[in-house]
């Protein structure tokens, strides 16, 4: 039987080739998934490990912790000294770095991605060497790192870029004016890459500190120490003599900690991308397990000719699942071929949305490969297993007669369908209405979408009936109709592959454009700035955060500037959690910022005085006149809270503490405007103000005037990069559920062969033929696009609970879902059309004898 | 008296001349079609008759369009049928050729009434509305109409085909065994209808069968053997279509 079996799989190349396909598209998405991310981690690894090379000993400043980065840590220029006094110590490398703005040929740098650091040269240490040329040795000298070298680097004049060049000059500047430096070497890292982006530029040490404000201060300080000295003991030792605020670690430990941080997000990143491959195999069972069905279902004559011969039950057991675990094996392995090819695409997509990725060859661990073909096989008997067992309980008596297919027998399942469906959507509102853990909310979910695939299979029937009136009339049309409800389990489990991607991509798209739409309502409500002025291209990394405090007294006198106030802000200790904390001129903050049901007065806030948001405030059980400690860097100070309000819808503002201006620059005398925002005059032009204000701080490249159009623009760029990276991955899963459109129309091309050769040798021509089979793809997309948007309606409203609580307005992405249906509707045609050609090629008199 | 001279004067409806048909080539070549020539006159009921592989099933679906001929030309009427293309040959079936399969002959998603309409709506057309219903009632399917094929007996599914073929006032109908998988009384229901169609409505009809009795019911019988014509019989009866068969096989 065996031998049969592989003769099955030759005999019917194209519908193994198609069944196999849905299996290597999962175990490439699944491989793919793991080989992305051992590539980058093995490259990140190789960046770590050179940090250390040749250094010992490690001291920095102690960060403390919490999620802010907005200002640097930094320690006294004098611990190195007390170090280098320190026994068995050789060397002592002092290092201040900070992020900096790059100007070329009078254009920014934007700064979106990876940081730019500027760092003094310390020599050739820490897997640093001059590549080319020679290190800096005047104020106006620098080195720049290979990766700044001879590419593009602003987006001003793409046909002839402006560039960076050895012998050449860069602009940099860091709150204030620019200052050219002239490039006298190139520096490399490393491997090609190793910065993973980030590009560095060397300055002569007392100019790194001048420029980076760390006049008397260091960020890093790294030793070489006596050789046949134990590096642990010494760390300890060291640690002993030098204060709290100062950590000493082995520089192999200091690496390490950084590389942690980093695989922290990487894990995050694999998890992602394994969630989204997991999808992708969900889909790929439903293919699958709804092929096997309709082929077992096509050979059942076959397989009780077995029966009839003597075959046990458990003989067409096995053949069914041999011939299963052969294309599950080739499938896995062309699987993780594909998934090499995958992790570039999804470099490429991560990329697109905003990431900066390191290079290197790719990484396939044996366990990737292990998961990888264990996912595939284990996929293929799942999907086979079912229809396997049935196709063994098919009794010898079928080869004899012909045995009906039954088309009903839904009754029994109907009230299940809808318990389980109801179920589904009472949990998950519960769950949502009463805050339960995502657990349940996810088991709500669940629940309702396997509700919706079986209730699909059950309104496949006159669903199918109404929405396809206006092709009715057309003999294609409603042949295409009846082929479609004829059978409603293969069209409602073909509709249910597409359904889960649709709903998903509904979802997203709810998501991301009740965000959209809720930013561009809070913004125009909350916001009474006309511009704002802030640091331009803010990232995570970009410790810089920030613009001169010269700025605001300059745009004050620019024509048609009515009012304007500036903000500051930074992270602080209060009552001993480090948090966000901002400053305020109270004299002209309420002007610009409308904030709703405030308790007390803004206009309070002088000296040691605190404004908390009201949700804090109740959550920490604070009310006017109570006091909490406040710190920056020195010892806490208690502080009256004097008023609190209420966020009033606005989810961006995430400020949750604001202090008096003055008091800030007191306590933090280093710290520079986070934002200054202007209010216009009503007769003024605000593109011109917003041009005049630009001309005005010429002279302070870092700091960028945005218009709230601006602001919204740049938020829904972002969300846009998130949503292309959403949509690339779930396009997977939605090819895969294509793949078995395309899958099960072959097969019931195949099943109809006879009734196609009646019409045919009736008078149906081949594109009349090509047309009803095109008709039948169509309904069963659209039937699962519409399965698939009901479904994503539901599923974004529940999982974007977190976001609709905090004042996100439930907004239905219609354009998105016009869009859908059309996409369905094309993709329909497009799976149609092979099967469609096979259908109309058909030979009249052999597809009469069929049998 | 069935066959009188004032039905030969109305021409052919169909016929071949030199026909071949060649399967495969080289060594495995075989000949199906001989250098054929026959003609089918207009509003007869012509059986054709032979052993298996006499070619009588090939000179059915090429008179019929379903199949090309090696060689030599095929005329529906006044058309060639060698140089039309593929859709003409298509449409040409729609409209001028009706079709009743031994078996299989009707869409299983598609009711009675549907399947009796069929070529019309493949050809986007009315159809002659009180030819249709008179058919229907020739036939005995008025209470069958809404049914789907899969509720209808072996010989109803075969009556639904006949209508189906007659609704569209073909210029011939070819039938393939279209009594072969019925029982004796179905059988002759169907095929006294045939003839009956013959007779009172001038309908052209072809039959392919190795059934002498169905065989009987043909005002002419066109005798295969090895892909050549050998023998005519006139109003046959099934005893002496018996007897002719007897010494064909000797």
């Amino acid at each position: 039987m065996l031998r049969a079996s592989l003769r099955g799989i030759w005999d019917h190349k194209f519908r193994t080739i198609l069944l196999g396909l849905a299996v290597v598209a999962g175990v490439s998405f699944v491989s793919a998934s793991f080989i992305f991310t051992d590539t980058i981690s093995q490259a990140f690894d190789n960046v770590f490990a050179s940090s250390a090379e040749g250094l010992d000993v490690n001291v920095g400043a102690t960060q403390p912790e919490g999620e802010f980065q907005l200002q640097q840590f930094r320690m006294d220029a004098s611990i190195a000294d007390q170090i280098e006094a320190f026994d068995g110590v050789v060397d002592v490398y002092r290092t201040v770095f900070g992020t900096i703005a790059l100007v070329v040929d009078g254009d920014v740098v934007p700064v979106t991605g990876p940081p730019q650091f500027g760092q003094s040269w310390t020599g050739e240490i820490g897997g640093w060497m001059i590549s080319e040329g020679r290190a800096p040795s005047a104020a106006n000298e620098v080195v720049v790192d290979a990766g700044l070298i001879g590419r593009p680097l602003t987006r001003a004049n793409p046909e002839t870029p402006p560039i960076v060049e050895l012998g050449g000059t860069i602009g940099v500047a860091r709150t204030g004016a620019v200052s050219d430096y002239e490039v006298v070497g190139v520096a490399s890292f490393g491997e090609e890459g190793g910065t993973l982006g980030a590009t560095f530029v060397f300055f002569e040490p007392a100019q790194a500190a001048e420029i980076l404000g760390a006049v008397g201060k260091l960020d890093s300080i790294d030793l070489t120490i006596e050789p046949g000295l134990d590096v642990d003991t010494f760390v300890m030792e060291l640690q002993l003599v030098l204060p709290d605020d100062v950590e000493v670690r082995s520089s192999q430990a200091a690496a390490e900690a950084q590389a942690a941080d980093l695989q922290d997000g990487l894990n995050f990143i694999n998890t992602f991308l394994l969630v989204f491959a997991g999808i992708a195999v969900f889909v790929g069972i439903f293919v699958v397990h709804n092929a096997y069905r309709t082929v077992i279902g096509q050979r059942s004559r076959e397989l009780a000719l077995f029966r009839v011969l003597g075959s046990t039950r458990q003989q067409v057991l096995r053949s069914v699942l041999a011939e299963d675990s052969v294309i599950g094996i080739v499938a896995s392995i062309l699987g993780v071929a594909g998934g090499n090819v995958l992790a570039y695409v999804l470099e490429g997509l991560l990329e697109m949305s905003g990431g900066n990725l390191p290079d290197g060859p790719l990484q396939v661990f044996p366990r990737t490969v292990m998961t990888a073909v264990s996912v595939g096989i284990l996929t293929t008997i799942a999907s086979a297993l079912i229809p396997a067992y049935r196709a063994s309980r098919i009794s010898p008596m079928a080869a004899l007669i012909e045995v009906e297919k039954p088309t009903r027998g839904f009754d029994r399942r109907r009230l299940s369908s809808l318990l389980l469906l109801l179920g589904g959507v009472t949990l998950s509102v519960i769950s949502v209405l009463q805050n339960l853990p995502n657990p349940v909310l996810a088991l709500g979910l669940v629940a309702f979408v396997l509700g919706a695939y079986f209730i699909g299979a059950l309104l496949a029937q006159p669903v199918i009936g109404v929405a396809t009136r206006p092709i009715q009339s057309t003999v294609t049309g409603d042949l295409a109709r009846q082929n479609a409800q004829r059978s409603p389990r293969p069209t409602a489990a073909t509709a249910g592959a597409l359904m889960i991607g649709v709903a998903l991509v509904t979802a997203v798209a709810i998501l991301t454009v009740s965000i959209q739409e809720t930013a561009r309502a809070a913004i125009e409500d909350a916001l009474t700035a006309d511009l704002v002025i802030q640091q331009s291209g803010i990232s995570e990394f970009n410790l810089l955060a920030g613009i001169s405090e010269e700025i605001a007294p300059i745009v004050a006198d620019v024509d048609g500037v009515e009012q304007l106030t500036a903000l500051k802000g930074g992270q602080a200790e209060i009552d001993g959690n480090i948090t966000f904390v901002a400053g305020l001129d109270p004299d002209t903050f309420p002007d610009l910022f409308s904030y709703e049901d405030v308790e007390g007065d803004f206009a309070n806030l002088v000296g040691n005085s605190i404004a908390v948001q009201r949700s804090k405030a109740e959550e920490d059980g604070l009310s006017l006149g109570s006091t909490v400690d406040l710190a920056f860097v020195g010892d806490p100070e208690p502080f009256g809270v004097v008023a609190i309000w209420d966020l009033s819808g606005d989810t961006n503002d995430e400020t949750n503490y604001y202090i008096p201006r003055a008091t800030y620059s007191e306590l933090s005398p280093a710290a520079l405007d986070l934002s200054v925002h202007v209010k216009i005059s009503d007769d003024a032009d605000l593109d011109s103000v917003k041009a005049r204000i630009e001309v005005a701080i010429i002279d302070y490249p870092t700091a960028s005037v945005s218009s709230q159009s601006d602001i919204l623009r740049q938020i829904e760029e972002q969300l846009n990069g998130f949503l292309i990276l959403i949509f690339g991955l779930l396009g997977m899963s939605v090819l895969i559920a294509l793949l078995g459109v395309l899958l099960t129309l072959l097969l019931s091309v195949f099943e109809r062969t006879r009734e196609i050769g009646l019409l045919r040798a009736v008078g149906m021509i081949r594109s009349q033929v090509r047309s009803m089979v095109r008709w039948e793809s169509v309904i069963v997309a659209m039937f699962g696009a519409l399965l698939g948007v009901g479904v994503g309606l539901f599923l974004g409203w529940a999982l974007g609970r977190v976001i609709f609580e905090e004042g996100a307005v439930y907004t239905i992405p219609w354009v998105y879902v016009i869009v859908g249906f059309v996409s369905a509707a094309f993709a329909g045609l497009i799976a149609a059309w092979w099967p469609a050609r096979r259908a109309a090629s058909l030979n009249i008199l052999e597809a009469i004898a069929h049998e | 008296m069935r066959y009188g001279p004032l039905r030969q004067s109305l021409g052919y409806a169909s016929r071949s001349v030199s026909a071949t048909k060649i399967y495969g080539s080289g060594d495995t070549a075989v000949t199906a079609l001989d250098d054929m020539t026959i003609e089918i006159e207009r509003g007869r009921f012509t059986a054709i008759m032979g052993p298996s592989g006499s070619g009588k099933s090939t000179l059915m679906h090429c008179l019929a369009g379903l199949d090309v001929l090696t060689s030599g030309e095929i005329y529906l009427g006044d058309t060639g049928l060698r140089t039309l293309s593929d859709k003409e040959l298509t449409e040409l079936r729609r409209d001028k050729i009706g079709f009743i399969f031994q078996a299989f002959n009707l869409i299983p998603t598609l009711t009675a009434e549907e399947n009796i309409r069929l070529p019309m709506s493949i050809a986007g057309r009315k159809g002659d509305e009180p030819w249709i219903q008179q058919v229907i009632l020739a036939l005995g399917l008025g209470d069958r109409l809404s049914h789907r094929p899969n509720e209808l007996s072996g010989g109803q599914q075969q009556r639904v085909a006949a209508a189906r073929a007659l609704s569209s006032q073909p210029e011939i109908i070819f039938g393939d065994e279209p009594s072969g998988n019925l029982d004796s009384k179905s059988a002759a229901e169907l095929l006294s209808f045939l003839r009956r169609a013959v007779d009172e409505f001038g309908q052209t009809i072809v039959m392919v069968t190795h059934d002498p009795s169905a065989a009987s019911y043909a005002d002419r019988i066109i005798f295969l053997a090895d892909g050549k014509l050998v023998d005519e019989m006139l109003n046959p009866t099934a005893s002496a279509i018996l007897d002719r068969m007897k010494t064909m096989e000797t």
